[in-house]
Parts: structure tokens; sequence; C-alpha cells
């Protein structure tokens, strides 16, 4: 896993480093028809290049709000969804895209889904001499993607977080929804309940769809760790309120 | 641990610990004192180099990540006849930062022109996002860019 | 060159020693011991008792200890100084020395704070605002809060000293060279004339390089003289930002007596600065928050008390503007609000409430009237329209309901800021400048500090050139230290642009009088003269306060968004009097950088560069934006009088005209600075 040094802290490194950087196989960007596939030590700015046309847009939309072109120009996929304990940008639009990562060992390999990777107290499901290899990215239709990060998560971790949903609306109905949000670090809210509770809705959601939605969410907000604060909560109930007030049926082409 | 690589142009060799920063490096052993460390965090831009001909900060290095790379700072940018594209374009819109910003900022400026030679305020402003100038006019800044990205585009084409 | 100074971080020797300081951990108490036992014998360590001159740092009358000698009186003091060949060996060392303190827990608080912590006050009564006036009046009170600000400044802070000829050379990157001398003289035990200072870059800088150099210096030259060894000492960012100068905060209690119709019939205005552990400075402070506060308005009857007040926290004040933006933004918070009891949009009120030429101290302004900046600020943002229709939509808006429009205001605000001191410093400081006309006919200008901005160093050589009839690039800046420049005093408070401006105008004025009688070379010197009590009275606050004025009117937009609470600028306008201005581009480009600290300030931030603003689109077809607030700014009468200070008036307005602008948006009245979204959040007061 990733450690994270403070401004001015020195590297805590002995002098012999394993650098895995260049390693060809985690520099490799594919794709087959159903998925993406992105090699952990792939470049962010690389990944935009390459792929910000064909990528799901909550996806590239997470990659272009990390920091500025000279981190993303360095910073790799692999070292944001490492970086322990803190689950940064990408985490939760894979998430909700059912992303898995392959976690890769000597003579063997598996593949887990994103919120496998850590568990609930926060450890990883790195196991000794594994690193993290490749992360793949089913291509899927969503006429409705959102994403949209607020704050900057190191300079006001009580404030800022990332809330993306995934939106699939056929015939006036909300076929599929998916939402994630994430607080930089302390937990990702995947609410299933309010997933299953909103799928299948006729859209637009009416009043009392709302209020139910909102109450479910709020109770999930409650449950989160002491560490999510109040205004972050708030936050995302907000960010939700209106997310499902402003769903409607898409126009015939396909939207951010 | 020894590393090698190119810096400015010139091959160089070194045997330095693994817990260095490459702007350390530079800056302490190698006296690249256009270098300004000061938020080591890859937040304010004074650190910045070309590393592959691709814009770094070099506070968020370790040092051994520059092994067989091709490092250019100011001082490389300064003997280059890019050098005076950047600089003409800067003075005539009254956008020179001050010296303490200035070659971090022409480093980032080669950066710009170097991947967009006809570069948009949009493309000028995602790059200097990353930076903290509390002097800086950034739509001075920019229009002296765009100004430094034609004479640019000038020379190349005669 | 100034420019081609190197900065201090670049000064190293092969037998340098690496100084480090060690700070007090406690807030407030007494060190009862010092064990060093078990340190590497290569670490030299220093206490107040080993400085073997004056274990004194003073500037202008006001004192603070270089070391501790016992006493602690803030978290974070100096006790000790730490130096070695090696530096890897110091921060062993630091963790190696055991200090205890007997903690006092009786701490200096700012709020509340006891009657003997005030260290200075000032007061400007006009009228009579206690008189009672009947009952047919509305009474108005409101507190204002500004939170300490700290620069976020990269620039390396320090000094390197050592010993050569006979005399301590130090480098180091001050504004204020000859008080590096006297400072490090008075701490080494050795006369002036031993002590050489030369500067090293200084740029940017906010208030830090005035006085902490000479701190560092005399650590640094402390060391050097007893040891033999060169020395360098620099503080990290974090010290920097946590020990140097910072804006202190204040808390301003207003009381509005006002007619039935709204007009001001007395004000009673109480200001409190917390001024950290030392004052500096104060009496210059207090004298500009006081004036700050009353501003150019027409108050019949008013009483302004500002003090100081003593705290366990660093030292404070030396911040650029020393007291004025946050004065200013009480008072343009307070009148703002104000106009709606007068039913009018407070640019109106402020244009019928301000006396349009004189300010509180009853000096008068000759350049454009401040009715005629606020009308263009008015004009340009389209102020009346687009204050009376979020004005409409505030009043309509249902609080209860989160929707995604956001909200909109503008507010307004005029002022103005001072160059120079309002006090000549005391009677054995002569601050000047000197000027050679040799031979050749080439003149020579000695200033105090090289690091003159370029700008500044055009235009007095445009100024002396048009004196003399000579081309300016027969004039020169020199270049030098202590050893051959005069004492001008420290470069703040726009000092260089207006107060040494009018020196060289006035040795050059002297050189052509004397130019065809007396044999060349002519060499004059001009200091800075304390106004006559006639043109300004300190002690009753009457007359004009300052060399010049540099005024202004400033309008701000602001859109709030309802979900993230983020405050988005839509648009500054300003519009200046700063006298002559030379390079128009150049003073747009100095205030829009201030324009966009001062943004920083009032929301909470660090810095404001271009980023992503929230985007709700779901039906987004084009790339995120990144945007930049978009600022227009225009500088009046430019052609004419004497070149004012640009940084101070930019920063002053711009908080007030966000936050009553930010009011109008939320519908809430938000009284202080900084508003971060959570604070927001905390005055709509959301259920969650």
């Amino acid at each position: 896993m990733a450690r994270e040094y403070k401004a001015g802290d020195k590297f805590d490194l002995s002098d012999i480093v394993i650098y895995i950087r260049n390693i060809p196989e985690l520099q490799r960007i594919s794709r087959t028809e159903r998925y993406f596939e992105i090699g952990a030590g792939v470049p962010l700015n690389r990944i935009l290049k390459v792929g910000q046309h064909v990528l799901p847009k909550i996806f590239t939309q997470s990659l272009i709000n990390i920091a500025h072109p000279a981190i993303r120009n360095r910073a790799t996929l692999g070292g944001n969804l490492c970086h322990h304990p803190r689950r940064l940008n990408t985490y939760g639009p894979l998430t909700i895209l059912d992303a898995r990562v392959e976690l890769r060992r000597l003579g063997k390999s598996r593949w887990i889904q994103i919120p496998r990777l850590f568990n609930k107290t926060g450890e990883s499901a790195l196991q000794n001499g594994e690193i993290l290899s490749r992360i793949r990215i089913p291509f899927v239709d969503w006429n409705m993607q959102f994403f949209q990060k607020l704050g900057d998560p190191f300079q006001k971790p009580k404030s800022s977080l990332t809330f993306c949903a995934l939106s699939d609306i056929k015939k006036g109905e909300l076929t599929d929804f998916r939402i994630a949000i994430s607080f930089i670090g302390k937990a990702v809210l995947r609410d299933r309940e309010l997933e299953t509770l909103i799928t299948g809705q006729k859209i637009p959601l009416n009043d009392k769809s709302r209020a139910e939605a909102r109450t479910v969410f709020r109770n999930s907000l409650m449950q989160l760790p002491g560490e999510v604060t109040l205004f972050q909560k708030q936050r995302s109930l907000r960010l939700l309120q209106w997310y499902l007030s402003a769903l409607h049926e898409p126009s015939s082409e396909l939207f951010f | 641990m020894k590393i090698s690589f190119t810096l400015n142009g010139q091959e160089l060799a070194a045997d330095v610990p693994a817990s260095l920063r490459l702007v350390d490096f530079l800056r302490d052993r190698l006296k690249i004192h256009s270098l300004h460390p000061s938020c080591y965090s890859g937040e304010c831009g004074n650190c910045a180099v070309l590393l592959n001909g691709e814009l770094a900060y070099s506070c968020m290095i370790p040092v051994f990540a520059a092994q067989g790379t091709s490092i250019h700072t100011y001082e490389g940018i300064q003997l280059s006849e890019e050098y005076e594209d950047i600089i003409k374009g800067l003075r005539d819109e009254n956008a020179f930062p001050c010296s303490y910003c200035l070659p971090s900022k022409i480093v980032i400026i080669q950066s710009i022109l170097k991947s967009s030679p006809d570069p948009s305020t949009q493309d000028i402003f995602e790059v200097f996002a990353g930076t903290h100038c509390p002097c800086t006019n950034f739509h001075n800044l920019a229009r002296g860019i765009i100004r430094a990205a034609f004479y640019r585009r000038e020379h190349v084409n005669g | 060159m100034a420019l081609d100074l190197p900065f201090i971080d670049e000064y190293s020797s092969p037998d340098m020693l690496t100084v480090r300081v060690m700070r007090a951990d406690i807030p407030r108490g007494k060190i009862e011991s010092i064990l060093t036992e078990g340190i590497s014998r290569k670490v030299h360590v220093f206490s107040a008792r080993d400085i073997p001159g004056q274990n004194q740092f003073e500037a202008l009358g006001d004192t603070m200890p270089l070391l501790s000698s016992g006493t602690i009186e803030y978290e974070g003091e100096p006790v000790l100084l730490l130096a070695a060949h090696e530096k890897d060996l110091l921060a062993k060392a630091e963790r190696q020395i055991r200090i205890s303190y007997e903690t006092d827990f009786s701490l200096l608080a700012f709020n509340p704070s006891s009657a003997d912590q005030v260290t200075d006050s000032r007061q400007l009564v006009l009228g009579n605002p206690d008189k009672d006036f009947g009952t047919e009046t509305q009474t108005v009170e409101a507190e204002y809060h500004t939170s300490v600000e700290s620069h976020v400044n990269r620039a390396p802070l320090g000094a390197y000293t050592y010993i050569e000829n006979d005399k301590i050379i130090v480098h180091t990157p001050t504004h204020w060279p000859m008080h590096v001398r006297s400072v490090v003289a008075a701490a080494t035990g050795v006369e002036d004339s031993r002590v050489r200072v030369i500067q090293s870059n200084p740029s940017p800088a906010y208030g830090e390089k005035v006085l902490f150099p000479s701190v560092l210096a005399a650590m640094a030259a402390v060391v050097s003289i007893i040891t033999g060894h060169p020395a360098r000492l620099l503080l990290t960012p974090q010290e920097v930002e946590r020990y140097t100068s910072r804006k202190p905060p204040v808390e301003v209690r207003r009381t509005s007596v006002l007619s039935d119709k709204g007009d001001i019939l007395a004000e009673r205005v109480h200001l409190r600065f917390d001024i950290g552990a030392y004052p500096f400075f104060t009496g210059e402070l207090l004298t500009r928050a006081i004036i700050a506060t009353g501003n150019f308005y027409k108050i019949p009857h008013l009483s302004i008390t500002a003090e100081t007040v003593r705290t366990s926290t660093p030292p404070m004040n030396l911040y650029r503007g020393m007291g004025v933006s946050q004065s200013m933004f009480a008072t343009e918070v307070h009148f703002s609000r104000l106009a709606e009891f007068s039913q009018l949009n407070p640019g109106d009120w402020k244009k019928q409430h301000t006396s349009h030429r004189n300010i509180i101290t009853g000096a008068h302004i000759a350049g454009m009237p401040l009715s005629d900046l606020l009308d263009q600020v008015i004009e340009r943002s389209d102020f009346y329209r687009k204050h009376s229709s979020y004005e409409l939509i505030r009043k309509r808006r249902n609080t209860g309901k989160t929707s995604r429009r956001s909200f909109r205001g503008i507010g307004i605000a005029a002022g103005f800021t001072g160059n120079g001191f309002t006090q000549k410093p005391d009677g054995r400081i002569n601050w000047g400048i000197k000027a050679v006309l040799d031979s050749q006919d080439r003149l020579t200008i000695y200033c105090g500090t090289m690091t003159i901005p370029r700008a500044i160093q055009e235009l007095w050589k445009r100024k002396a050139g048009e004196i003399l009839s000579i081309p300016p690039e027969s004039i020169a800046i020199a270049e030098g230290d202590t050893d051959t420049l005069p004492d001008s005093g420290p470069m703040m408070l726009a000092m260089p642009v207006a107060v040494y401006t009018s020196l060289v105008e006035k040795c050059c004025s002297h050189i052509r009088k004397q130019r065809f009688h007396t044999p060349l070379p002519i060499e004059v010197s001009r200091s800075i003269t304390a106004p006559r009590k006639s043109t300004w009275d300190s002690a009753r606050l009457k007359g004009l306060p300052f060399h010049t004025l540099s005024w202004g009117a400033v309008v701000t937009e602001v859109e709030l968004d309802p979900l993230s609470l983020v405050p988005e600028i839509r648009g500054v306008w300003a519009s200046f009097d700063c006298g002559l201005v030379y390079d128009t581009q150049y003073a747009v480009s100095i205030a829009e950088g201030s324009i966009y600290e001062a943004l920083a300030w009032v929301m909470g931030e660090n810095k404001v560069s271009p980023r992503y603003n929230p985007d709700y689109s779901i039906e987004e077809r084009g790339p995120l934006i990144m945007r930049l607030p978009p600022i227009s700014i225009t500088f009046e009468n430019t052609s004419k009088g004497i070149p004012g200070g640009i940084n101070e008036i930019a920063e002053s307005l711009v908080p007030s005209a966000f936050v009553t602008a930010l009011s109008q948006a939320a519908g809430v009245y938000f009284d202080c600075i900084p508003l971060t979204s959570e604070i927001i959040q905390g005055y709509l007061e959301e259920p969650s």
C-alpha cells in the first residue's frame, strides 16, 4: 500500500528499492469490446490522452479533478487507489462502475472488485508479495453520469467530498441507479438501500419518493464514522436531493 | 544507490540515498539554485522541472526516479533559443513574475509551449492551477504566454 | 540589479555552521532547567546568557528578547540556538535537549481579555456621541471579527553571517538594512560601524522582511562572533507562517444612532486588536485603524476607540496595511447594512453620506472625488440593476426549499489608504535619501535598500530626468550596502513609491538650483520630516495624516452555490485614484494580484488560482472550464500628483464588498472574515 508523506518529510526508504514504475505490464493500456484495462503504473494524463473519449465520463471527470497536470504527469491510477487509508477521487466512480483490480503475485493472480480493496476496518486486501497490476473498467451505457468534487481533500479534509452517480433512464423509468460518496479517507458511502428504493421508479420522481430517499440516505449518513463531519453530511444530502430532482428523461443524445 | 541521468543535456552519475527528494538533490548537491522548494507538497510549482519533456514537480519525486531520464531545469532552458521567445512574450504584456517565481514560471511555460504550440487561456489556466504565486496576475501571464507562443511559431515557421 | 541578487538559501561556505532555533513548546511560563547532556559535541548550544551584547531586539522603541531569558510569553518563543557543521545533527540534538518549564496556565487570551492586557490605545472624538438624541431614533448594534491571517510566503527567510577583516558581514533579505545593522551591533556588543549588511533577494514579501531579518541576523551573528565560523540560519516555511508577520485579528463593536429617516446621528466604535505577546508599532496601527474606521463619512457625533491587546501568541502586526483592511471591512459592511434603514441601495447611501473630498481627520483630497469613483464602478458593474433584482430575489426566496438555483449578490465599498507613516518616528532617526550629480551629468540616487521594485526605479529615473533635463539612461540607483547607503527607513506602507519619490524630487530640485553655480559633483540629501502640527496633529488626529492618500471604490458580485455553499466571484470592478501612474498596465497587474490575495483572505483559502467551479450540469456537453474571477480595474487621474501605493487600497476594499455581496446572496448578515463554506453553513443554520 502507498504511504503518505507530509510536506517536508524525508522518504523513509532503505537504500535497496525496487522501482516498479517502468515495468512494461504496468504501463499497458488495452481495450476489448467489453472493457478497458489500465496498468496500475500508467500516469493519469496518459489515461486521459488515450481514453478520454471512450472511458466513462464519470471516471475521466474524476481524473481531471485530480490536482493539476504536473501531478497527473506522474501520479498513477494504482497509486490513487492504493493511497491507504484515504479513498481518493477514482475510488467512488470505479466502485459504481463495477470495476475490478488484479492483484498479482509470483505465479498467481486474482481479480477483486474495488470495494474489496479495503475491508471495513480499513485494512487492505493486498497480501504479502502482491501488487495491484491492472484495473479493468467495463463498458456499460449509462445515459446519465454525474461526478462532482467539492474542496481539496488535503487542504480541507473536513469539508471536501466527491459525489458520483450513474442513472439509466428508459421510457420514463429509472432502470438502474447507483451512487457513491467518498469522504476522502474516512469513508465511502454506497447506499444500496437507497439504490434499491429508487430503481424502478417513474421519472421525474414525485415528492413522496424523494422524501423517502432523503430519509433513507440521512439514516445511512448518520451511521458513518465520527470523522465524517456534519458539514460533509449536510453537503452530500443536499447534493442527493438536487440530483434526484434533476433526473429527467434524457434526449436522444448521450449526456455526460 | 547509484543513478545516472541527463541534466540539461549533460550526462550525470551520482551515488544518492534513496530517501532524498529530487529537488533537494538538484539544489543542494548540484547547486541548481533556480529551484526553490518550499511547499514540498506539489502545490506551489517552485520546484518545476521538465522530466522527459513533461512538467513535473521535483519535490514530489524521489531522486532514484530520475534514473535513465532526461531532466531540464531553468538553467538549461535559459541557454536555449526558445528562451528568448518566452521572455519577449512576457515582456510585451508586462507579465514578468518576480525573481523568485521567474525560473519556475519559465519551466512551466516551456512545458505549455512544447505541448501546445497555440495554447488557449484554458490550457494555460489548467497548468497554472498547480502554482501558488500571490503576486501573479494570471490574466496578464496568460496573455504573455500566448504572445510567446506567437513568437515561437514565427521562429519555427521562419 | 536587485533581480539578480541571490536568495539567502544560496549562501554557504564549507566551514559554515547551520543554525536552528529551538522554541518553547508551552504558551506561557518559566524555564526551570535546560539539560543538554548526551548531545553530540559537534553541536553548539547557545542560550540568552551567551549573547555577548544585549539580548534584545528593538524597533522604534518597542522591544522583545532575542532568546528567552527565562520567561516564556508565547508558544514558539526562541529559547536556544543550535549550531553545527552537519545540519542532520541538529534535529537529533533538538530531540535530546530537555527543557523543563513551569507552565503558567493563566494565558492571555483575546476573548475575553482583561484591562491590564491593553498595551496601547487611541481615540478620536467628534461632537458629542453620548448625547441623548431623543426617542425618534433607531439604534443599530453590530460586531465584526476578522481572524489572523498568515501569508503563505514561499521565499526563504534567514541570515548568513561571517567575520571578515574585523567586521561582521551579514547577508539577509531585509527591507531595512540599517535596522539589521543596529540590532546585530547591539546583540554582538560591537559598534554599528563594525557591522556591514548586504541585502539578499527579498522578493516576494508581505512585511516579514521588515523586522524579522534583523532578529535572525542577530542570532546568526551571535553564533559567528562566538565560534568564529560563518553561520546560516534559515526558517522553515512553517516557522515563517507561524512566527513572523501576520495580520492581527480584530474585534469591532459598533453602535449607530440613526434618525427616523436612517441618517446617522452618532456612531460609537470600539476596536480591539490582538497584537500577540510583544507589541510593535502599535501607535501606527491604532492611528491608521481609527482613520480607516472613520473613512470619508460625514458623522456629526463620533467616537472611535482603538486598543491593542497583548495575548500569549506570537507577535503580530507588520502585515501589509497595518490594521487598515480589517478596520475598513467593519466600516464598509456596517454602513452597507445601514443603507437598508434609509431604503437606499448601498451605492447611493455611500454617495449621500460621504464627504467626497474630506477624510475623517479633515484632510482634503485633491484628485478625483470619491463620488465620481463610486459612479464609475456603479456604472461598469451595472450595480443598480443587479442590486435591486437580487434584493427582490432575496426577499422572495423560500429558504426552506433546496433548489439548484444559485443565489447572487452585489456589494460596494469605497475608501482610502495612506502612504507613509502617520508619525515621524523617534527624533533620533533620520530617514532619507541622497542624490549625486557628477561632472558627466550622471545622477546617482542612493536609497537605503537596493531592492526597490523595477517600476519604482523607472519612476524615479523619469522624475529625476524631467527635473534635471537628463536622459533616464544617465540615472542610476546605487548598489551598495550599509557601508555606502543612507538609512532610508523600512520599506513598507508605500514609502518607496510615495515618500521616497518626493524626496527624489526634492533632491533633484535642489541640485537643479545649484547646478550652474556650484562645482560638480553636487551631493544633496533629503530626509523625511515630521509634518507641522498645523498640517497633522497626531495627538488630536486632525489634518493630513499621511504623505499622500490612495483611494478608490470597488464593486464585487458573488454567486453562492446553495448545494456546496461555495461562493464564486462573478466579477470585481474597481476604480482607483493613486496619483501619478506612468505604467498603467503594471499598476493594474499589482492591483489584480492584491485583489486575488484579498479574496483568498476573505474566503479562508491559501490562494486564488484558476480552478474548476462546481458544475452541476447533468446535461453537460462541453469540457470543464477553468475559471478565475474576472476583474476590471481603472486608474483615474494618472497624469498628476505624487504616486501612491496600490497594493493596500485594492486589498482594503475588496473584503467588505465581497461580504456585503455574499450577505445579499445568502439573505444573512455576515460579519466576519474568513467566510468558508462551513462558516456560511453555520450562519444559515441549515437543518441536517
